[in-house]
């Protein structure tokens, strides 16, 4: 028994031996890593549209005048879905109001009216527009950078930038108030083009330029107090003025 | 040891020396090989056993002369036995260590073995799925370089879209304007025209009622009294048609100025 004792304990180890493991080890890739994060297109949100146009250019609408054997055009912005604002001077004396946006779209004119102490106008559409800016809470400083989105003689869609150089009464007694000066050169068709702050957001109205290449501008500040007076403006019939 | 057994060893030895003075080194011999011990013994298992032997050999001769010793004789030989058997589990126990920790150490040289193997066994499947991998980073980088390439020109594309769809608009724009001037300028030629035909239809009629006016006055030269109703009723026609005319000459020609 004594001489067995050893040889089963011997074979117990061995067989012990057998049973050992290698301990558990990483597995190894089966295929090759697969990404943990996925590429996916960027979104479009509100900032682009699906063609790549900016906000600041699907803002913006093109203004047809056609009055008594005379064609005029001029700018505009949308300030809400179905409703713009031009100057007052692009839509008067009009037989006949067409707008048009960034990708050549049309739209339908169902109402205008004119503001009496500013040159500001309100169109009310019958199809939506592309996209409605906002309102900046406060007048640009002397200094501050400026973008102004436009129709420059009708044309094509054009931004120029400058920076408002001073404030000023209006010289040509169209508004009732200051107005801003600002070095962005600007030609015939602009008027009603929004000027813009570096966040897009509408800091102005342009309705004037003059011989230096400065452009004057509506305050936004000007355009809220009349937009939120309901009688700062007079209703007027689209293509009521009539080639008498 | 204690100093009793050795003096319990001396006194037989010494009364054997005189017996047989030569047996005790073969007795003595025989004894300390004849343990089944297969193992020697050590420097210490030596001596106690020794005087045991020897103690029971000579215990016929003792047997009259040392009689008073043999009680403590006897618990010298349990005594040695015992030891002895301590001795011998002591061994074992050794033994069975030293089986215990060769199975383990083996143990251990298998594990670490085994080990080994599935390192240099994992190692080759790194070094593999490294080449795989090596690959396929080759491939997905030569798939950026083309995605790179192809958004590139997708904005070129994107760009040129946009340059076209901007001029598209201004065309019909322009389109549109000159489409609005030349429809207002249809619009006043149509008026104009409308006017004029009314003109010339006026005219008509009053250039008729002067006609039959200048009849009447060539059938009747010497007109009566009851002709003069006829002539009041061509005469007023006359009168309310040229009207219309002059109306409608005096409409045209605002129209034309516009």
């Amino acid at each position: 028994m004594r001489r067995a004792a050893p040889a089963a304990l011997v074979l117990a180890l061995a067989a012990g031996c057998a049973q050992i493991d290698v301990p558990q080890m990483p597995e190894p890739f089966e295929t090759a890593p697969a990404p943990t994060a996925t590429l996916e297109p960027a979104a479009l949100d509100d900032e682009l549209s699906p063609y790549g146009f900016d906000v600041a250019e699907r803002i913006s609408v093109r203004v047809r005048n056609l009055g008594c054997f005379s064609l005029s055009t001029g700018s505009g912005f949308a300030i809400g879905a179905t409703t713009l604002v031009t100057n007052r001077h692009v839509v008067e004396d009009s037989a006949e109001l067409a707008l048009s946006t960034y990708d050549g779209r049309d739209v339908g004119v169902r109402a205008a009216s004119i503001a009496e102490l500013a040159d500001l106008a309100v169109v009310r559409t019958d199809g939506e527009l592309p996209a409605v800016p906002e309102l900046a809470s406060a007048d640009p400083e002397r200094g501050d950078t400026i973008t102004i989105v436009g129709y420059p003689q009708g044309g094509r869609l054009t931004a120029t930038a400058g920076r408002i150089i001073a404030r000023t009464t209006d010289p040509l007694n169209l508004n009732l108030g200051e107005v801003l000066v600002a070095d962005a050169a600007v030609e015939p068709g602009n008027s009603g083009s929004p000027a813009l702050d570096h966040r897009g957001r509408v800091v102005g109205v342009v309705y004037a330029m003059n011989a230096a290449g400065q452009s004057f501008i509506v305050p936004v500040s000007t355009l809220t107090e009349l937009i939120e007076d309901d009688a700062a403006f007079i209703d007027v019939e689209p293509g009521s003025f009539v080639c008498d | 040891m204690t100093s009793r057994p050795s003096h319990a060893a001396t006194t037989p030895v010494d009364d054997g020396a005189d017996d047989a003075p030569a047996e005790p080194t073969a007795a003595t011999g025989s004894a300390l090989s004849a343990p089944d011990s297969p193992d020697a013994p050590s420097a210490d298992d030596t001596t106690p056993p020794e005087p045991a032997q020897r103690a029971s050999e000579t215990e016929p001769t003792q047997a009259s002369e040392a009689e008073p010793t043999e009680a403590s004789e006897t618990g010298a030989a349990e005594h040695s036995a015992s030891r002895r058997h301590r001795a011998r589990r002591r061994r074992w126990a050794l033994l069975t260590v030293l089986v215990v920790l060769l199975l383990g150490a083996s143990a251990g040289g298998v594990y670490l073995w085994r080990v080994a193997e599935a390192w240099i066994e994992r190692d080759a499947q790194w070094q593999s799925h490294s080449t795989e991998l090596t690959g396929t980073i080759g491939e997905v980088s030569q798939e950026l370089e083309d995605t790179k390439a192809e958004l590139e020109v997708v904005r070129g594309q994107l760009d040129q879209a946009q340059l076209r769809i901007s001029e598209l608009a201004d065309e019909k724009a322009r389109l549109g304007d000159e489409h609005a001037v030349v429809r207002q300028l249809a619009e006043y030629q149509e008026r104009v025209t409308t006017a004029a035909t009314a003109v010339v239809g006026a005219l008509d009629s009053c250039i008729a009622s002067q006609q039959r006016l200048i009849r009447w006055y060539a059938e009747t030269p010497e007109p009566e009294p009851e002709d003069l109703e006829t002539f009041t009723e061509l005469s007023g026609a006359l009168d309310e048609v040229c009207s219309a005319a002059q109306e409608a000459k005096e409409s045209l020609q605002e129209e034309l100025e516009g």
